[in-house]
């Protein structure tokens, strides 16, 4: 194990030149792999080729001693393959290449807030709802996806900014998704927040609790209805 | 013991002084012995003499000496040495370079000095005859007196209290008279040696005419007081012959002619030597001789009684010698070896020539055969390793070794010697062959003896070898090949982990495995006793690997052939299933 350490280090040092050396305004996400153990082995080398519109870029190696692996990887297409280093230094055969996307970071959805209950005007059929999200760094669009009670996009639109509006039925549920647009479109992770516009006349359902035990209490400073428990016998 | 007592007490100064005396005496005889042995060798001076025949008791007192040793023949004598005869004895001294001689009588006594270049006879008493050959830088001193002999014959004779007379008998010398003989005697010469064949006569020649009827005499003797008249008979005119046996001999003529006084010839002397080839004593006449090896060298001995000179061996196939024989000139008196490189029958003699003459004596003839002993064994050659051969040998492996066979042999001894070391091996083999092992690198000498089986005859023949010599090294160990089925490139599985294995090596202790990187560059060794390896955790890429035996000195053989390893470049662990992927708020 110790004679691998000068290559290792070597190894790691080219990685890290290699990640250094990716487009400055490229977002990079903190990766962490996992892999099954080998017996006998000294070491693992694991190969990564950034796949691009333009080609495979040169692919990049890195070392691990154990079986994981984390390394800050800029947001793409890569292509993973792993082998094992024997204890003389000699690597085996590489694996079947693995793809794997690196998506951009989901937009923090600032509005509707997740679970929201929205309330239009008085007998209005539709309703506008507002969808508003933080900026991912270095995103210029964002998707914006509505999704009904049956998770069927009801609408889907490309955004180059930080919010959307548009009227929606009341008195229906509904999810909004929205995810950064990367180079050439490619979509990021969702952020997703369910919401419902309420309908114009709300009634109000009261839960029917049937007690077996212990009572119910309307507490007036919070305006809940509390269920406390009897003591055990 | 009581009357012991009493003896010893009565008589312990006679015993005492009995026993000083006897101490004396050994002391006396044993100084006296180290004298004679080693006494001329520590005042060896310059040499003016050599002793050539002798008759009984002659002897030296050498320079500072007291005591007189006894002479023996073919010694040499120093300057400042004085000579000595017994009353029975008599000497014949060779002056070296000249051919001169003196002849020294009984009881007469000289001594030598050397002056510059001259060598001067101290003639004290007795009688001496001097031959001064030309040449030769001899003078005599007696009574104060020099003579230069000039090649001249001098008799010198000197009783008791009288002067010394001097007399030429040959050539002239400055102030000396002429020996005035009334026969002139010309034969024998004086004091030569005279030599006859077995019932030959010795002749007497002389100058004067003696008249026919003349009462004519030959006195011989031992000694000059002792003549007696000797048989002979007589010649017209001025000789005569006699049968004399061989020996020395004073002579004198003398001769009564009727009406005349009577004449008397000097005294002289004589060596009557009996004209007697060699005598071959071995080997014996129709002697067998084992032909044993390449080569046998056979022993020769013979007896040379009469001294005939340039004595030669001549060796032939034909008893009658036809052709030209084989000639050895005998170096050594009384012996020589001989070596026979051919089996065969051989016939010998010797020759010789009679002193002062050209008469050759031929000794009997001796036949022997050399024949091939098939119960003794032949010099084995050396075959292997070739002499001076680089021998190259795993480590622990064994270095061969194998000469020629021999015949009735018992059994082989390997002498074997680590130059470098000095330490050596002997070894026994019963066949022609033997391998050694835990030999060291380095030089050796080696040398194979065949031992004879044992015989009633004699005791077991050893024959060598020439020596051999080689040089050893230890080869490293093979490099190990791969063990069967093992691909030509080796591939790891995902995890980095391959095997692999060869084929053991023998002899090997350990082996080495080394892992090496696409540049050739060793990644990792290690040793291992097994015969296999394996890598783990390697990672993907292209590799080798080799292997080296380690022999049991730690030595490392060639790698082997480096072995391709791939390992791929894919782990088999399967890639982890994702499973979730989430932005971190």
């Amino acid at each position: 194990m110790s004679y691998l350490r000068p290559r290792f280090l070597l190894l790691c040092l080219l990685g890290g030149l290699v990640a250094a050396a990716a487009p400055a305004h490229a977002v990079s996400r903190a990766i962490v792999m996992e892999w099954e153990k080998i017996k006998g082995r000294a070491g693992y080398e694991l190969e990564l080729v950034r796949l691009t519109k333009a080609g495979r870029e040169a692919p990049q190696l890195f070392t691990s001693e154990e079986a994981n692996w984390k390394q800050e990887l800029a947001v793409g297409n890569y292509e993973i393959r792993l082998r094992t280093i024997d204890d003389r230094g000699v690597p085996g055969d590489w694996g079947a290449a693995s793809p794997y996307i690196v998506k951009l970071p989901a937009p923090k959805l600032l509005s509707p807030s997740a679970g929201s209950e929205i309330k239009p005007v008085p007998r209005a059929r539709l309703h506008p709802v507002a969808i508003e999200w933080e900026a991912v760094p270095e995103t210029k669009a964002y998707l914006v996806e509505i999704l009904n009670a049956s998770d069927k996009v009801v609408d889907r639109k490309r955004i180059e900014g930080l919010s959307y509006s548009r009227e929606l039925p009341v008195g229906k549920s509904y999810r909004a998704r929205v995810a950064a647009l990367g180079e050439e479109d490619s979509v990021g992770e969702a952020s997703l927040h369910a919401f419902s516009v309420m309908s114009s006349i709300q009634k109000t359902r009261l839960a029917t609790v049937k007690l077996n035990r212990g009572r119910v209490s309307y507490e007036s400073h919070t305006g809940r209805w509390a269920i406390s428990s009897p003591p055990n016998r | 013991m009581r009357f012991a007592l009493q003896l010893l007490d009565r008589y312990h100064r006679q015993l005492l002084s009995l026993g000083a005396s006897l101490l004396c005496a050994l002391i006396v005889h044993d100084w006296y012995l180290h004298s004679e042995i080693a006494g001329v060798k520590e005042e060896a001076g310059i040499l003016v003499a050599k002793l050539v025949d002798l008759k009984n008791e002659v002897q030296r007192r050498p320079t500072k000496r007291l005591t007189w040793q006894n002479l023996r023949n073919a010694e040499s004598l120093f300057e400042g040495e004085q000579v000595r005869t017994q009353m029975d004895a008599w000497a014949r001294l060779e002056i070296p370079g000249g051919g001169g001689f003196i002849y020294v009588e009984p009881s007469s006594l000289i001594s030598f000095d050397r002056r510059g270049d001259e060598l001067v006879l101290d003639f004290l008493k007795g009688n001496v005859f001097v031959s001064g050959a030309q040449g030769t830088n001899l003078k005599v001193r007696a009574d104060d007196r020099e003579i230069k002999l000039n090649g001249a014959d001098l008799v010198l004779e000197k009783k008791a209290g009288e002067k010394t007379k001097a007399h030429v008998t040959s050539g002239t010398a400055d102030g000396v008279a002429r020996l005035e003989d009334p026969f002139a005697p010309l034969a024998p010469v004086p004091y030569a040696t005279v030599y006859v064949a077995p019932g030959e006569l010795v002749a007497w020649d002389w100058q004067r005419e003696i008249a026919p009827g003349a009462e004519l005499k030959l006195l011989t003797g031992a000694s000059r007081d002792k003549l007696k008249p000797t048989p002979a008979k007589a010649l017209k005119g001025n000789g005569l012959r006699t049968r004399l046996s061989p020996g020395d001999y004073y002579w004198q003529l003398s001769a009564k002619e009727k009406g005349a006084e009577a004449l008397a010839s000097q005294v002289y002397f004589v060596k009557v030597v009996e004209k007697r080839p060699v005598l071959p004593l071995l080997p014996e006449d129709k002697a067998a001789l084992p032909f044993a090896g390449v080569e046998q060298s056979v022993s020769f001995a013979f007896e040379n009684p009469a001294g005939l000179l340039g004595v030669e061996l001549e060796i032939s196939t034909s008893k009658k010698f036809e052709g030209v024989p084989r000639a050895i000139k005998i170096t050594e008196e009384g012996s020589a070896r001989v070596p026979f490189t051919v089996p065969g029958t051989y016939y010998g003699r010797y020759t010789g020539k009679v002193p002062g003459t050209n008469e050759v004596l031929l000794s009997r003839v001796t036949e022997f055969t050399v024949q091939k002993d098939e119960t003794v064994p032949v010099k084995p050659e050396l075959l292997s390793p070739a002499d001076k051969a680089e021998v190259k040998i795993e480590l622990g492996g064994e270095v061969a070794f194998s000469w020629s066979p021999s015949r009735a042999t018992r059994a082989y001894k390997l002498k074997l010697k680590h130059v470098e070391s000095g330490q050596e091996k002997d070894l026994v083999a019963s066949a022609p062959a033997i391998s050694v092992a835990d030999l060291a690198e380095g030089n050796y000498e080696w040398q194979v003896v065949a031992v004879g089986a044992k015989s009633t005859r004699r005791e077991p023949i050893e024959l060598s070898s020439s020596a051999g010599a080689f040089h050893l090294t230890h080869a490293l160990l093979n490099p190990p090949d791969y063990a069967e089925g093992t691909a030509e490139v080796l591939t790891s599985n995902a995890r980095g982990e391959a095997a692999f294995a060869w084929k053991p090596v023998q002899k090997a202790k350990a082996y080495e495995v080394e892992l090496l990187d696409a540049a050739g560059k060793i990644v990792h060794g290690g040793e291992t006793d097994a015969t296999k390896s394996s890598v783990k955790k390697l990672k993907p890429g292209q590799y080798a690997v080799r292997v080296m035996a380690i022999d049991a000195k730690g030595r490392r053989s060639p790698a082997s052939a480096p072995k391709a390893l791939v390992v791929p470049n894919r782990s088999d662990l399967r890639a982890p299933k994702l499973l979730n992927v989430e932005v971190d708020e």
